[in-house]
């Protein structure tokens, strides 16, 4: 009978995360002056749906932080509240907690009830509750004797008829719902056909009540309603445990309120149920009962302000329908429909997209690239049979060719994801930040739909981010100072994706002040770095990047510490990417980051010495040359430096670094390849060059160690392991070989 | 229903004497016989010119593309120092799988695979064998025959062998 919800957990906190996600985006949409219905719709059910699935799952917390939210949505979504700046504040932060409890009840960083409650709070005054929570006294119709108890449920259901030993099996339900509710039984029946009733505390969420009963009751039988107002109320004006029709049409010959919307005279048992599933809500959300009416002035109950405080002045009046009633009903009508609008919608979405395991899909790439390599390892053994007499060999074996390399593309694209998932985090930080520093900011995306590969997606998110603050930080100047300099206000920072060549090019961009050369100069020479006053602008700025260096005049919250613009060049490089500069004084900065398009490929040139073949990234390539003895410089009497066009290159020796036999020797003879990582260049000294691929990038470490002067391995078209040389590391050598001649 | 009776049989047989048998990979380096836990074992292949590192001792013969898999591959004839490291087509390649990396190595021959009940392993004592006494576990008569059981997986990543990085040491 009791189902391990912890499996669904993982799917709950997924869902969850996509709804906040979502709904941060659309709070950050919204347009305050007149906010969109649909969008405030969309809010709202996504707040919905995590308080439901929460209450489900029995994390209290979360039910309750979004149904506070839920409470003051509503409100505003049908209109009775204004949207104000101050709640879009409240609904972020609502949702930062929100995220922080979810990351709680996975397992990583501690829940605060003390926030929880302060969010409540504030929310709930939003919402003109008057730091009342939202677990107000139940139905207005009977102000229950102790006004801060919950009020309970009543839950009303029959058996179904072949149920046999009916007596246990309820008793393990009221077991089962008393793990997250304190529950009871109120009335046991004394026929089989006759009605059992429990009373369960309101905060209760009927949604899950119903789930579980559901699994041995007849689900046409449930009844969920208010406990002791529903029994006194029932009397008054048998309306509480009415079937929905009379409720309904007692509303409409009442006030003619539901003439807009079509009665649902014939409403299905199934909406039935649900119809005082929330009277806490319903009374949240009705300014009706609080304290003597004070807040009439919310647009709903605006022509009735009078029936409210009568009703709860005198609770049983027997001829006047109690205004309220309507509330739920429509509440609940619209909930249904929305539901109902936006089930297909959810069915359609789960059609298109699955969720896969990464490792999955990098284990499809492997076996893939596999039988690309098998391919053409039988490409090459046909390619000797006589093309007449195996001609349907070689048609077939053409065939297979584009196959594989079709599917190969398509698997590739499995990991690629749109960088839009980066850039929606953006609106957010850069609203909160120009916030913190009183600036405008208006941000700017383009090119979201670029995709690049999910890797690189997770490492590319933090240093764009310190890209972007540092933007608004360093870049935007203050609004006062932006008309002085005749600029609007508003300072603009533009985000920008697109592809070039086999790279994806991010560009972070601002019309704020740009860098100031003579401060960075004169910074970098308080730091000690030896420059001088002619280096070129391109120069002056990578000097940010340097460890250690920020010109922020002081140390914020937000930047000026000088760590990051370095960490940012370092995460860029580690994942075959490069940043670069562009700054004009007054007139703005634009920060060029360019990645490969994906973590598992790499384009490389493969290069012979000795027997051995090597993969160069071609990232790191300059040019590549044949030296002449004129070029050669020796030190010590060991030639070591070759002079390239006035520059003086330290020569890396492949065969002396990794001991190759009977490669060749003669500088002279050679191929020279000159390579640039971190600034610093050096020719690597080889055989021959053989070609340019793309390569799949192999760990060595996985089964191996890391070996020094390679970076990674990779296995070329005969199916033979190739190693990925490691640029960085052997013009570090270089460097050290200059060092020691010097 | 065959399949069960049988499984039972061999359960039962594996369980006399108290002790438990499991299955073993014997193999030759030089004179000497060694036995391994067959359940490391993921696979026997010929040998194929690896793919030689830099600057790694000389029993490292490389890496070898396993079905798209880097693995390095140890020569225990050079490593030990017996038999005669020569590459013929015969030369074999056990592939050991070992929690979560795989390697491979050379070894003279591959004999049988043999059960051996555990109580027959006796501990062995302080002996010159090839290999290190820290990685063996005991020794077991077969047929005349004297195994040494090997702790491959204790051996091969062990810093002796050079495999792992020495931090994971």
């Amino acid at each position: 009978m009791a189902i391990d919800l912890s499996q669904f957990y993982q799917v709950f906190f997924q869902e969850a995360q996509e709804h906040l996600e979502n709904m941060e985006a659309l709070l950050l949409d919204l347009d305050l002056a007149s906010p969109d219905e649909e969008q405030l719709n969309a809010i709202f059910r996504a707040a919905h749906s995590i308080k439901g699935s929460a209450g489900t799952f029995g994390f209290t917390d979360l039910a309750e932080v979004t149904h506070v939210l839920e409470n003051l949505l509503d409100r505003i979504r049908k209109g009775e509240l204004a949207l104000r700046p101050d709640m879009i504040d409240a609904f972020l932060d609502a949702g930062d907690l929100l995220k922080d409890l979810l990351a709680a009840h996975r397992g990583d960083g501690e829940a605060e009830p003390a926030r929880v409650a302060e969010t409540c709070q504030r929310l709930a005054a939003l919402a003109g509750e008057a730091g009342a929570t939202e677990r107000a006294p139940a139905p207005t119709t009977e102000p229950p004797a102790d006004a801060t108890a919950p009020a309970a449920l009543d839950v009303s259901f029959q058996l179904d008829a072949g149920t046999s030993n009916a007596d246990a099996a309820i008793d393990n339900l009221v077991a089962e719902i008393a793990e997250q509710w304190a529950c009871h039984l109120v009335e046991r029946p004394i026929e089989a056909e006759g009605r059992w009733r429990l009373s369960v505390p309101a905060d209760a969420d009927p949604e899950a009540l119903r789930g579980m009963l559901e699994f041995l009751v007849r689900s046409d039988s449930i009844r969920i309603g208010s406990a002791e107002p529903a029994a006194s109320g029932d009397e008054a004006y048998g309306f509480f445990d009415a079937e929905p029709a009379p409720v309904a049409d007692s509303g409409t010959e009442a006030y003619g309120f539901f003439d807009a919307e079509p009665t649902p005279a014939a409403a299905p048992a199934d909406d039935a149920w649900g119809l005082f599933d929330t009277p806490a809500k319903a009374e949240a959300g009705t300014p009706g009962p609080s304290p003597a009416g004070t807040d009439d002035s919310f647009g709903f109950f605006v022509d009735l302000p009078t029936p409210a405080p009568e009703v709860a002045v005198s609770p049983a009046p027997t001829s006047e329908p109690a205004p309220p009633a309507p509330t739920p009903v429509t509440e609940r009508r619209e909930a249904t429909r929305s539901e109902r609008r936006s089930t297909p919608r959810a069915a359609a979405g789960g059609e298109t997209s699955i969720r896969v395991d990464i490792d999955k899909v990098d284990k499809l790439i492997n076996l893939v690239g596999e039988l690309v390599i098998t391919q053409a390892m039988l490409a090459q053994s046909a390619s000797v049979l006589d093309p007449v007499q195996f001609e349907r060999l070689h048609n077939g074996l053409a065939q297979l060719e584009r196959n594989t390399r079709d599917m190969q593309e398509s698997v590739m694209s499995i990991r690629m994801m749109p960088i839009s998932v980066v850039f929606s985090r953006f609106p957010r930080v850069v609203r909160d930040l120009a916030q913190k520093l009183n600036k405008q900011i208006e941000l700017k995306t383009i090119g979201e739909g670029t995709e690049l590969d999910k890797g690189l997606i997770e490492r590319i998110a933090d240093p764009l981010t310190h890209l972007v603050r540092n933007s608004l930080d360093h870049g935007i100047e203050m609004p006062d100072d932006r008309v002085a300099k005749g600029k609007s206000p508003v300072g603009n920072i533009t985000l920008k994706a697109y592809h070039q060549g086999g790279n994806i090019v991010i560009e972070v961009a601002d019309d704020g002040a740009g860098l100031d050369r003579a401060r960075i100069l004169a910074k970098a020479r308080e730091r000690g770095f030896s420059v001088n006053d002619q280096i070129s602008d391109a120069e002056v700025w990578l000097l940010i990047f340097e460890p250690g260096f920020s010109t922020a005049e002081q140390v914020t919250e937000v930047s000026g510490r000088g760590v990051g613009m370095d960490v940012v060049k370092r995460n860029i490089g580690a994942m075959g990417g490069r940043v670069e500069i562009e700054s004009m004084r007054g007139v703005g900065t634009r920060m060029t980051v360019r990645l490969p398009l994906t973590l598992a490929i790499l384009d490389g040139m493969s290069v012979a010495a000795g027997k051995e073949t090597y993969i160069i990234p071609l990232g790191y390539v300059v040019e590549s040359l044949q030296v002449e003895r004129g070029m050669i410089r020796g030190i010590a009497g060991v030639e070591r430096l070759i002079q390239v066009r006035g520059e003086f290159l330290p020569v890396v020796t492949l065969y002396e670094v990794f001991g190759i036999p009977g490669a060749e020797t003669r500088l002279d003879h050679g191929i020279m390849v000159v390579v640039e990582a971190d600034g610093a260049k050096a020719a690597l000294f080889l055989d021959a060059l053989m070609g340019q691929h793309q390569v799949v990038i192999k760990s060595l470490e996985s089964n191996y160690r890391k070996v020094a002067g390679v970076s990674g391995a990779t296995i070329m078209g005969d199916g033979h392991v190739a190693l990925i040389l490691d640029v960085a590391a052997l013009v570090q050598m270089g460097k050290s070989t200059l060092r020691a001649a010097a | 229903m065959m399949m069960a009776q049988e499984l039972t049989a061999a359960s039962k047989e594996g369980s006399l004497d108290g002790g438990y048998a499991e299955e073993y990979l014997t193999y030759t380096l030089g004179v000497e016989e060694y036995a391994i836990d067959i359940l490391k074992v993921q696979e026997i292949r010929g040998y194929e010119p690896p793919t030689t590192i830099a600057n790694a001792p000389p029993f490292l013969k490389g890496v070898i593309n396993l079905r798209g898999t880097i693995v390095p591959i140890v020569d225990l004839r050079i490593k030990f120092g017996v038999g005669s490291a020569e590459y013929t087509p015969f030369t074999v390649v056990i592939i050991l799988n070992l929690g979560a990396r795989v390697v491979g190595m050379v070894v003279d021959s591959v004999s049988d695979v043999t059960m051996l009940r555990q109580d027959s392993i006796r501990p062995a004592p302080e002996f010159s064998a090839s290999v290190d006494t820290r990685y063996i576990k005991g020794l077991c008569t077969l047929d005349e025959r004297m195994l040494i059981v090997v702790d491959i997986e204790r051996l091969m990543l062990s810093s002796e062998m050079a495999l792992v990085d020495e931090s994971q040491c």
